[in-house]
C-alpha cells in the first residue's frame, strides 16, 4: 500500500527547505525565550493599562486553531461523516501542536514564570489554593485537560496505523514504531475496544470543543472592561476558533496533499466540505461582530460606545476594518464561489482567515484594554520587535512540528481510509 | 559532710600565716607573686569572637524625629526628619512651621533621594589634597587681604551665612563678594525699592483677602511661604462663608493660575477695581510689579505685608556683570550658585572664572572647567538658621553626621576665615552672642523647632509709597514669544539629578524626563501642528530650539512655553525679561513623542474629576445626585447582604476621602508615596511605553468649554467588591477584614488579570527588575526598612500605607494614623481614618453634599471617595 510509504516524500528537497526555515525561525523562539525569561516581560510592548499584549492574542488564536481538529476528528464521527477519515489524522495532529504552542504562551506570559505551578491545585504546608473565582484557573484546567484529551483520541487512531507502519518499514523506524503500536495485533477484541473508546473520547470531545474556547472566552467576559463584558462571548468565541481552526485545517492539508501526493485521498467533497463549514462559522462570528455593536448602542455605556468607535476609527482602525473584511466579507465569498475547485486561492483565502481571526484577537484583547473606563489611562499599545519574534516563532514551532509528524507519522489514517474503502 | 577546719587550712592560708610559717622565705614569697600574677593573667584568657565577626546589637525599631529645615530660596521650610536605624529615611512636614504646616513641598521631599544620592560623592579629589589646597588658598588669601578674589555666594536668610560673610570681607578686605541668583523672586527686592524707597520682600496672605487677581504670579510653587498659601486658598474653598474667588491673568499656566474661577485676557482698570489684592509675579517687568504695588498701596490691599530684607549683605547684587568685570579674578569661590544659560552674568561668569575657580557644590556639574569640585554637605548634615516667608527664625540641625565626610558651606567660610572647621559649640556662641540665647534655649528651639526670631512686618497703610513714573498694566510684546519659567521641580538643572523629580509629571503639562514646547490649541492649528510635531523657534539673536510640541489649553495664541533647567533654551536676556521675543517658528516636520503620562485629557462630561458652582452647592445637579444615591444604595445593600456582614462587625474599616476643592494639583503626593513606600523609578524609556510606577497619580482633565484644567489625584480605591480580587487565579490580591485590598508581593505569579480588572487602572506591573537600582550604591540606606522592595515580576499598588497603620494600631493610636499622602498634602485634600469612627473626618466626609465616588455606576463601591470640586461663577 503506498500510503505506508509516505515519508519517502518527507527526504525530498521541498521538506528540508522548510525544515530548515521553521527550524531558524523555532531557533529565534528559542532566543526571545531566553530573552524574556532573563530580563522580564517588558520586553515586549505591554503597558500599565494594555497589560496584556501579544501572549494572550497568540495563547486565545492557537487554541482556537485547535478546536477544528477536535471537531473533525470527534464531532463529525458522531454524526457519521465518514469523508473526515482520510483528514482526521492531520487535523488532530495540527490541534495537539496548536495547543501545544498555546500552552507555552501562558507561561511566557507570566511575570514570574517559574512560579507557573501556583495555578495548580496542590498540598502545601500553608494551605495555599489556587483562587477559584479566577477564569484562569479554569482556564489552565480546561487547557490541561484538552491537551491531554486531544493526544489520547490522536494516539489512540494511531496504534493501528503504528503497527502497519512496524510491519512495513525497516531498521529503527521499524523497533520504535513496533514499541510506540503497544502490542497491537488487529484482533477482533481490539478493533472492538478501539471503535468503542474512540466513540466515548468523541463525546467527551465534542464538549470539549463547546467547553474549552467558552472557558477561553471567560478570562474576558469576566471582566469588567469595555469590549470584554459581553455574555455574547462564548458562541461568539467557539465560531470564532472553528473558523481559524478550519483555515488552518486548509494551509495545512492543501499543501500536504500536493507535496505528498495523496490527491485520491484528499478529494474535493473534502474542501467542499469544510468550505461549508467554513461559511456557517463565519456567518457566526459577523454576527457575533454585529451584536457587539448592537448591544453597546443598546446600553449607551459611555465607555463601551467609545470603544466602539475608536475600534472603527481610532489608531487601530485599520486592523478592525482589516479583520470585518476578512471575517465577515470572506466568508460571504466563500458561500458564493466554489473555491474547491481552485485550491491555490482557497489556500490564499485561508491564510487570510487565519490573518483576520490573529487580528480578531488582537481587537478583543489589545483594543479593549487600550481603552478603559478612565479615560486618563488610555494607552496604545505598540508591539517591539520581541513581540513579533514570539508570533512568528511559534509558528514556526507549529510547523517544524507538523513537518517532523510528516516525516514520522502516518499523516492519513490507513485504517480509516480502508474503512472506507471497504465501504 | 563540712571539711574540717584543719583540712580546709591546709588548702588555704592567708598571707598573714604564710609568714608566720618557718618554711615561708623570700624565694618562696616571690613563687607565690608570680604564681598570682600568671593566674590572674590567664583568668582574663577567654574565647573571643571571630575578629571580622560583628556583635549583634539590638537596633531601635522606633522611628523618631528631628527638626531642622529645608532651604528654599533662600528661605527655609520647616520638615521633620525621620530617623530609622540612625539615619533619615523620610521627611515629613513640621507642623509648628508656618512655612509647613506639616505638609511638605515635592523639591523638598525629593532632597532625601539626593542625601543617598550615589552621584553624590564621586569627587574625585582626594579628602587630603583637597584640605592641602584650601589651605593653600587661605595662606594666598591672607597674604594679598583678599586681593583678586571673588566669592559667589547665593542669597540667604541665614543670619550665620551674613555673619561669616561679612567677617569674610572683614578679614579679607580686598576680597569682592558676589550674591546671584538666576531666580526672578529677587526682582521684588528692586522693584519695592522704586516704590516704597527701600528694598521689602513681600508676604502674602490669601486668608484675608477677599477678590485677589493674580498677575503672572504662583504662590502655590514659587514663592516662599507656598505651602501656606496652598492651605490658606484651600481652606476657603470649601464651603460658601469665606469662599475666596480667584482670578487670574497669565501667559505661562501656574499651580495657582490653574485654580483660577476666571482668566482674564486683559488688564483693564474696571477689572482692578474690584480686586482687592493684586499679586505680582515675579517675572514682570520691574515697572508692572512698581504699578501693582502702587495700586496695592492705593487700595491698602489687606493680605500683603512687606520684611526688610532679609538678605542682608547678600543681597542680590544689582548687576552682577558689573561686579564680575570689575578686575581681573585670580581665584573665584563658588558656593554652589549656577549661572544659567540666557542670563548675560553666565556669560560674563564663565570667561571670567576660566579654570580659576573652586566650586563648592553637593554634586558635580555636567560640565565645568572648574579647578577643583568641593564636595559640600547635604542640609540635613548641617548646622543652619534660616528665616521663614515671614521672617521667623528657625534652627536646622544635622540628622546624621556627614555621610561622605563633607562640609558644609558655612564651615568652609570658617575655615577660610579662622583656619579651622567650626564646632558646634562656635554655632552657639554665635547664636549666643547675636540673639542672645543660652544653651538651655538652644536645645529648647532644636527640639521643638520653634522660632528664635522675628521680624516684625510693615502693613501697607504703614509705608510710604511714591507713584511710579511710569506706570504700565501689560507686557508689550510682538508674537511669536517664547515664555520661558524656571522649571517647576529641577528649576534652573539644579536638581536635574533627582530621579524623583525627573520623574514626577510636571504640573499642567505632565511632560516628565524631558521638555517640550507648550503651545495652545489655536497656535498648534495655525501651525497645522499636532503634539509631538518638533518646532523650530529662532530667536532674535539667531538662537535656534527644536524640541517637541505639546498642546495644553489656556495658553495665548502665539506664545510658545518652555520651562527652563534642561539645557534647552540657546537664547540671551533672560535678565530683563523670560518672555523672549521670536524671530521665527516653523514646523520641522519629524515627530517625537513627548514622554506624557496621560495620552488622553478631555472629559467632556465630567464623569470623573466632578465639580459644580458654589450657587448648586446647596442643590447639587441633579445627575450628580442621582449618582449620590446610586453609591448610597449600594452600600446600604452591602450592609445588608449577610454574605460580607462578619466584615462590617470590625470596628476598624479603613477609608479616605479625596476633596478635588482643597487640591490644587502640586504633586506632593505622590513623591511622598514614592518616598515612603520605596517606589522605584523606571526613567524615561519605560514611561514612554506607558509604564509610570507612581501608586498616587494626578489625572488632568481639559474642557473645550470651560476655562479650567481639572487635576484629580487618583490612588488605588480599595473597593469593598474588587474587581481585581476576583480575578487573581492565585489569590495574591485580598480583601482585609478591616477592609484594605491587599497585596500579597509573595503569591503573585505576574498575570496581570488584576491590572485588567481594575478600572481605576491603579495597579502598577514591575515589567522589568525596576527596582534593582535601590541596592546601587548608597541608595538603599534611604529605602523605607517598612516596607518590601518589589521584584520584577510583582504587582503592586497603593495599600494606604498599611505599615503607617500597623504602627497606629501598636502603639494604640488609631486616629494619629496618616498615610504619606495624606501628610503631605499642602492643602489638606486627602483624608484618611476609620469610617466606622463617626468622629472621623472622613466619616463626616462621607456625608458631604459633595461626596462621590469615582465610576459609581461599576458597583464596585470604592473606599476611595471624592468630594466635587466647587467654583464661582462669576468673579467680578
Amino acid at each position: 500500500m503506498e500510503l505506508l510509504n509516505w515519508y519517502r516524500a518527507c527526504s525530498s528537497k521541498w521538506w528540508w527547505c522548510l525544515f530548515l526555515l521553521f527550524f531558524v525561525g523555532t531557533f529565534l523562539l528559542g532566543l526571545g525565550v531566553v530573552h524574556l525569561f532573563s530580563t522580564g516581560v517588558g520586553v515586549w510592548g505591554n503597558t500599565q493599562s494594555v497589560a496584556w499584549g501579544f501572549a494572550i492574542v497568540n495563547f486565545v488564536w492557537w487554541i482556537g486553531i485547535g478546536h477544528a481538529g477536535t471537531l473533525i476528528s470527534s464531532i463529525l464521527l458522531l454524526a457519521g461523516q465518514k469523508w473526515r477519515n482520510s483528514i482526521n489524522r492531520s487535523a488532530e495532529a495540527m490541534t495537539l501542536f496548536a495547543i501545544a504552542c498555546a500552552a507555552l504562551f501562558p507561561l511566557f506570559h507570566l511575570g514570574r514564570p517559574w512560579l507557573f505551578y501556583w495555578l495548580i491545585p496542590y498540598r502545601t504546608p500553608m494551605h495555599l489554593w489556587p483562587q477559584y473565582r479566577s477564569a484562569l484557573v479554569w482556564d489552565a484546567l480546561a487547557i490541561f485537560t484538552y491537551g491531554v484529551l486531544s493526544f489520547l483520541f490522536w494516539y489512540m487512531g494511531l496504534v493501528p496505523d503504528l503497527k502497519a507502519a512496524s510491519q512495513t518499514s525497516k531498521g529503527w523506524r521499524k523497533k520504535i514504531y513496533y514499541v510506540l503500536s503497544l502490542g497491537w495485533t488487529g484482533n477482533e477484541r481490539q478493533w472492538n475496544v478501539l471503535d468503542q473508546a474512540s466513540i466515548l473520547l468523541a463525546g467527551l470531545a465534542t464538549v470539549l470543543v463547546v467547553s474549552i474556547h467558552s472557558i477561553v472566552s471567560f478570562d474576558f467576559a469576566i471582566g469588567i472592561n469595555a469590549g470584554w463584558h459581553h455574555t455574547l462571548f462564548p458562541p461568539y468565541f467557539v465560531a470564532g476558533a472553528i473558523y481559524s481552526g478550519l483555515a488552518m485545517v486548509l494551509t495545512l492539508i492543501i499543501p500536504m496533499r500536493y507535496f505528498l501526493g495523496v490527491e485520491e485521498y484528499i478529494t474535493r467533497t473534502h474542501f467542499k466540505n469544510l468550505r461549508k463549514l467554513m461559511v456557517a462559522s463565519g456567518l457566526i462570528v459577523g454576527y457575533g461582530y454585529l451584536s457587539e455593536h448592537f448591544f453597546t448602542w443598546y446600553t449607551q455605556n459611555p465607555t463601551e460606545l467609545h470603544l466602539s468607535q475608536q475600534r472603527l476609527s481610532g489608531p487601530y482602525g485599520f486592523f478592525y476594518v482589516t479583520m470585518l473584511t476578512l471575517n465577515f466579507g470572506l466568508p460571504l465569498l466563500l458561500s458564493l464561489f466554489p473555491f474547491e475547485k481552485h485550491l491555490k486561492t482557497f489556500f490564499a483565502v485561508a491564510l487570510l482567515v487565519n490573518v483576520g481571526m490573529w487580528l480578531e484577537r488582537f481587537v478583543i484583547v489589545v483594543t479593549s484594554l487600550s481603552y478603559p473606563h478612565m479615560v486618563s489611562s488610555w494607552q496604545i499599545f505598540i508591539p517591539t520587535f520581541w513581540d513579533w519574534v514570539f508570533l512568528f516563532g511559534s509558528l514556526s514551532l507549529f510547523f517544524l512540528l507538523f513537518l517532523l509528524f510528516l516525516k514520522f507519522v502516518p499523516p492519513i489514517s490507513l485504517w480509516e481510509v480502508q474503512e472506507l474503502k471497504d465501504e | 559532710m563540712p571539711p574540717l577546719e584543719s583540712e580546709r587550712e591546709k588548702h588555704w592560708k592567708g598571707l598573714a600565716r604564710l609568714y608566720r610559717e618557718p618554711t615561708f622565705s623570700r624565694r618562696r614569697f616571690l613563687q607565690y607573686v608570680s604564681s598570682s600574677a600568671a593566674l590572674a593573667l590567664a583568668a582574663g584568657c577567654e574565647w573571643k569572637p571571630h575578629e571580622n565577626a560583628v556583635q549583634y546589637i539590638p537596633l531601635s525599631t522606633e522611628r523618631f524625629f528631628y527638626a531642622t529645615l529645608s532651604p528654599f530660596m533662600g528661605f527655609g521650610e520647616g520638615v521633620l526628619a525621620e530617623i530609622f536605624e540612625d539615619r533619615p529615611i523620610k521627611l515629613e512636614g513640621h507642623p509648628g512651621h508656618e512655612d509647613s504646616l506639616g505638609a511638605m513641598s515635592v523639591t523638598t521631599q525629593a532632597a532625601i533621594l539626593d542625601l543617598y544620592h550615589p552621584k553624590r560623592h564621586s569627587f574625585p579629589s582626594p579628602k587630603k589634597g583637597l584640605l592641602a589646597l584650601m589651605e593653600k588658598e587661605r595662606q594666598d588669601l591672607k597674604a594679598t587681604r583678599g586681593k583678586g578674589a571673588l566669592f559667589c555666594f547665593n542669597p540667604t536668610t541665614s543670619p550665620w551665612t551674613q555673619h561669616l560673610a561679612g567677617l569674610l570681607k572683614e578679614t579679607y578686605p580686598e576680597c569682592e563678594i558676589l550674591s546671584f541668583s538666576p531666580y526672578p523672586l529677587f526682582r521684588f527686592l528692586s522693584s519695592t525699592e522704586a516704590v516704597f524707597g527701600k528694598s521689602l520682600f513681600p508676604v502674602f496672605d490669601l486668608s484675608l483677602c477677599k477678590n485677589p487677581l493674580s498677575v503672572e504670579a504662583d504662590l502655590f510653587s514659587d514663592v516662599p511661604g507656598r505651602l501656606g498659601h496652598i492651605r490658606a486658598f484651600a481652606d476657603r474653598r470649601v464651603s460658601k462663608d469665606h469662599f475666596l474667588p480667584l482670578s487670574c491673568y497669565e501667559s505661562f499656566p501656574t499651580l495657582m493660575g490653574l485654580r483660577a474661577d476666571r482668566h482674564l485676557k486683559a488688564l483693564s482698570e474696571k477689572d482692578l477695581r474690584h480686586k482687592d489684592l493684586l499679586i505680582p509675579g515675579p517675572t514682570l517687568p520691574l515697572s508692572f510689579q512698581q504699578t501693582l504695588w502702587w495700586e496695592n498701596k492705593r487700595k491698602r490691599a489687606q493680605g500683603l505685608r512687606f520684611m526688610d530684607n532679609p538678605f542682608g549683605v547678600l543681597s542680590p547684587s544689582h548687576s552682577p556683570e558689573e561686579v564680575l568685570k570689575k578686575a581681573a579674578w585670580k581665584r573665584v569661590f563658588n558656593f554652589d550658585v549656577s549661572f544659567p544659560e540666557g542670563f548675560s552674568a553666565a556669560e560674563v561668569y564663565r570667561s571670567r572664572s576660566e579654570s580659576k575657580e573652586i566650586l563648592f557644590s553637593c554634586f558635580p556639574p555636567t560640565k565645568s572647567s572648574a579647578l577643583a569640585l568641593i564636595p559640600l554637605s547635604h542640609f540635613l548634615e548641617s548646622w543652619e538658621c534660616l528665616r521663614s516667608s515671614t521672617g521667623k527664625l528657625h534652627l536646622a540641625q544635622p540628622t546624621v553626621n556627614p555621610l561622605f565626610h563633607t562640609k558644609d558651606q558655612n564651615e568652609w567660610l570658617y575655615y577660610l576665615i579662622h583656619g579651622r572647621f567650626p564646632l558646634d559649640k562656635d554655632f552657639f556662641e554665635f547664636l549666643k552672642q547675636k540673639f542672645s540665647m543660652n544653651r538651655p534655649e538652644i536645645k529648647t528651639a532644636l527640639k521643638t523647632g520653634k522660632e528664635v526670631d522675628r521680624f516684625s512686618l510693615h502693613s501697607l497703610s504703614g509705608l510710604e509709597a511714591r507713584e511710579p513714573e511710569e506706570k504700565s498694566l501689560s507686557i508689550e510684546m510682538k508674537p511669536p514669544t517664547l515664555i520661558t519659567r524656571p522649571d517647576p521641580y529641577v528649576g534652573f538643572g539644579e536638581r536635574s539629578h533627582n530621579e524623583w523629580l525627573m520623574e514626577l509629571p510636571r504640573p499642567y503639562t505632565q511632560l516628565c524626563w524631558e521638555n517640550a514646547f507648550v503651545l495652545g490649541p489655536q497656535t498648534a492649528r495655525h501651525l497645522k501642528m499636532k503634539q509631538g510635531d518638533v518646532l523650530k523657534v529662532t530667536g532674535e539673536d539667531e538662537s535656534v530650539m527644536e524640541l517637541p510640541v505639546l498642546i495644553r489649553p489656556l495658553v495665548g495664541e502665539g506664545s510658545v512655553l518652555l520651562h527652563l533647567g534642561f539645557g534647552n533654551f540657546k537664547g540671551k536676556g533672560l535678565d530683563v525679561s523670560f518672555d523672549v521675543p521670536l524671530k521665527k517658528w516653523e514646523k520641522t516636520g519629524r515627530f517625537l513623542k513627548p514622554a506624557v503620562v496621560q495620552e488622553e485629557r478631555a472629559d467632556a462630561t465630567k464623569r470623573f474629576a466632578k465639580d459644580f458652582f458654589l450657587e448648586e452647592l446647596s442643590n447639587p445637579p441633579e445627575d450628580f445626585q442621582k449618582e449620590r444615591n446610586r453609591f448610597d444604595h449600594q452600600l446600604k445593600t452591602l450592609r445588608d447582604s449577610s454574605f460580607l456582614k462578619d466584615m462590617e462587625k470590625n470596628p476598624l474599616q479603613w477609608a479616605m476621602t479625596i476633596d478635588l476643592s482643597r487640591c490644587v494639583g502640586c504633586s506632593s503626593c505622590m513623591v511622598a508615596c514614592q518616598s515612603e513606600n520605596n517606589v522605584p523609578c523606571v526613567g524615561k524609556e519605560q514611561i514612554l511605553k506607558g509604564r509610570p510606577m507612581h501608586w498616587i497619580r494626578l489625572d488632568h482633565y481639559d474642557f473645550d468649554t470651560e476655562e479650567t484644567v481639572s487635576v484629580q489625584p487618583v490612588p488605588c480605591m480599595h473597593c469593598e467588591k474588587a474587581p481585581c480580587e476576583e480575578v487573581c487565579p492565585v489569590g495574591a490580591t485580598v480583601h482585609s477584614a478591616e477592609g484594605l485590598n491587599q497585596m500579597v508581593y509573595n503569591r503573585c505569579v505576574g498575570t496581570r488579570f488584576c491590572e485588567n480588572n481594575c478600572p481605576y487602572k491603579v495597579r502598577r506591573f514591575n515589567y522589568l527588575s525596576y527596582s534593582a537600582h535601590f541596592f546601587k550604591d548608597s541608595l538603599k540606606w534611604g529605602l523605607n526598612p517598612e516596607v518590601s522592595v518589589r521584584s520584577r515580576g510583582v504587582m503592586e499598588k497603593c495599600t494606604y500605607c498599611v505599615q503607617r497603620i500597623e504602627e497606629g494600631k501598636r502603639k494604640d493610636r488609631l486616629r494619629e494614623i496618616k498615610t504619606a499622602c495624606q501628610s503631605a498634602c499642602p492643602a489638606k485634600a486627602i483624608e484618611f481614618g476609620n469610617k466606622a469612627d463617626r468622629q472621623s473626618l472622613v466619616a463626616k466626609n462621607r456625608k458631604d453634599p459633595r461626596h462621590y465616588a469615582l465610576l459609581s455606576e461599576l458597583g464596585t463601591l470604592p473606599r476611595t471617595t471624592y468630594l466635587a470640586r466647587l467654583r464661582q461663577k462669576e468673579v467680578l
